[in-house]
């Protein structure tokens, strides 16, 4: 039996009890591995992402780690709690949600002090996170004055300072400028070569094939509509149509009408 | 048929523009009330910008200020000297000017309030009927009582003033050259709860993020505003406005709860409190000992 990080059966989760976000998930992470969950707006990712990360409990199925059952009493349990938040860490989206100290620096440093990390541990790995992510001139600064690019930044420094082993990013990318988007996927890249197992939930195509070597297709039902290695979901234009994940497109060349698929992702070409 | 023609069909035109005539109409209400809110906010973040400053003040450690700030208020209402309170104004005077505080803001921020509130306290007790006296200056009659401004009112007037402008302006000194969260941390010296300053900081945070939340808000309801509103329309415009914003925040909330969780908040913060003083820390506090006590003596002794 090969060790999976999480393995979700038939996982089933209901806003209030009644708005279906996710129906019927069956998904495992290995470690190490890069995965994409691929979905329009609105098709589960983020709720599936809070799942992974024990914040919210599915109310059908079952999320087992480390091949044992996991639930919400598993989370009440201190030691469990601790081992977990150690390894495991999530983006969120909004970093307004991320960023809710004073300063950038007791942002960065709130994960070390709550997991337990001397206080002088703690004021370097700040300094080197800083460093490494180029915003120390950031500091001292509080988030509210800061841009959407640089929270972001902050953002991710403030998960990447516990060094967790595994990383789940919720549209680590949007509204970012491409330089930035870059300096992210880079990052990515990096963490999962130094060994990290990264889950990222998003819908831009253009990042996928570098940040992913499977994805799973999440549609506007919440089901997984397929999952697969990365080139071949990025191949299935008519399961990326379905999922709107790529629209028909009219355009004009040298006063010529034309109309085709148009995915905005890296394998996009057409001859005239 | 599409269902809407009506999107593909231009509708106005720009030919004749009805500019209004160069005196501009009055702001609204509601304008005016968030106008002041959102300036006065600015204003605090205006504020720490000269927080952000290379000045003397900024460079002394907040717990250091905040404690001889306190131990100096209270100072200031034993000493019964004119000239000693005149002295310690001066002193702090010179502080701000050290701290890259222009006299002018220095000043206004403190002198504009002063008058307006201790002033009209204390104006009664400059004439004779209420504090018996030498005159000064007599104002003339009423009846068979000869109204004065008296020198003992005078003295006691321009003492309680004093006063009011040092403790004020050592306040105001301490907020101007420190940063909100740096106050925040000082306090636990005084063994405030680390729970209660990461809250007020979480606080102070959110309200920025509440505010121009707010300001989004209004600017979208101005910009799809076409006719000017009637009075319960405006009203009711802010109503559901106020619940909007409730419903949000609480939603925030929430969300920023289990962002904490994920990063293994527990119930019980921490958080980093340095305390590592430096060799300027140690003179401001050997400076301020020796003033104070030098203070106490002329006016004990």
């Amino acid at each position: 039996m090969s060790d999976k990080i999480f393995e979700l059966k038939n996982v089933s989760f209901y806003y209030l009890d009644k708005f279906p976000a996710l129906r019927e998930i069956n998904l495992y992470v290995e470690p190490g591995e890069k995965i994409v969950l691929l979905g329009a707006n609105g098709s589960g990712k983020s709720t599936l992402l809070h799942i992974l990360d024990g914040l919210l409990f599915p109310q059908e199925g079952n999320i087992q780690f480390f091949n044992q059952a996991i639930n919400e009493n598993s989370f009440n349990d201190e030691k469990f709690n601790a081992f977990f938040r150690k390894r495991v860490a999530f983006l969120f989206q909004n970093p307004d949600i991320q960023l809710f100290s004073s300063t950038v620096k007791d942002d960065i440093a709130f994960a070390p002090l709550q997991l337990d990390m001397s206080a002088d541990e703690v004021n370097k790995r700040v300094d080197e996170v800083m460093k490494f992510m180029r915003i120390e001139h950031l500091k001292e600064r509080a988030p509210h004055q800061l841009s959407l690019g640089e929270k972001k930044k902050v953002s991710i420094g403030t998960v990447l300072s516990f060094n967790p082993d595994v990383l789940l990013l919720d549209e680590p990318t949007a509204g970012l400028d491409p330089r930035s988007v870059r300096e992210v996927v880079d990052l990515i890249i990096e963490a999962n070569e130094s060994g990290k197992t990264i889950i990222t939930a998003t819908h831009d195509l253009h990042i996928v094939s570098e940040i992913a070597d499977r994805v799973y297709v999440l549609n506007d039902e919440k089901r997984i509509a397929a999952s697969d290695s990365t080139k071949n979901i990025l191949m299935n234009e008519d399961l990326l149509h379905k999922t709107n994940l790529i629209h028909i497109h009219e355009h004009v060349h040298e006063d010529l009408w034309h109309t085709h698929t148009h995915a905005h992702h890296d394998l996009h070409e057409h001859e005239h | 048929m599409t269902g809407h023609e009506w999107f593909c069909t231009k509708e106005y035109s720009f030919s004749e523009v009805p500019f209004p005539a160069a005196k501009a109409g009055k702001k609204g209400f509601v304008d005016r009330t968030l106008g002041g809110i959102f300036s006065f906010f600015r204003d605090a973040i205006i504020s720490s910008a000269y927080a952000e400053k290379k000045g003397f003040l900024q460079s002394i450690d907040a717990r250091v200020k905040v404690a001889i700030t306190a131990a100096f208020l209270v100072l200031v209402t034993l000493i019964h000297q004119i000239y000693l309170l005149a002295a310690l104004y001066f002193v702090v005077f010179i502080l701000a000017i050290t701290s890259m505080i222009s006299a002018a803001v220095f000043i206004s921020r403190v002198w504009l309030f002063i008058p307006l509130f201790t002033g009209i306290v204390v104006l009664p007790a400059i004439f004779n009927v209420i504090v018996p006296g030498e005159p000064l200056l007599v104002l003339g009659k009423i009846g068979s009582t000869v109204v004065a401004i008296t020198r003992q009112g005078v003295n006691s007037a321009l003492f309680i003033l004093l006063r009011v402008a040092v403790s004020v302006s050592t306040v105001v000194l301490l907020l101007l050259t420190t940063r909100w969260h740096s106050i925040l941390k000082a306090l636990r010296i005084f063994k405030v709860p680390r729970t209660f300053v990461f809250i007020t900081g979480m606080t102070y945070r959110y309200i920025h993020l509440l505010l121009r939340l707010v300001e989004e808000m209004q600017f979208a309801v101005k910009s799809r505003m076409i006719a000017k509103p009637r009075i319960r329309g405006a009203q009711k415009n802010v109503a559901s406005q106020m619940g909007n914003l409730i419903k949000k925040s609480m939603d925030m909330s929430e969300k920023v709860y289990t962002s904490m969780i994920s990063r293994g908040y527990t119930g019980e913060i921490k958080t980093l409190d340095t305390f590592s003083l430096s060799f300027t820390d140690y003179l401001f506090i050997t400076s301020a000992i020796i003033l104070m006590a030098a203070c106490v003596y002329l006016n004990y002794f």
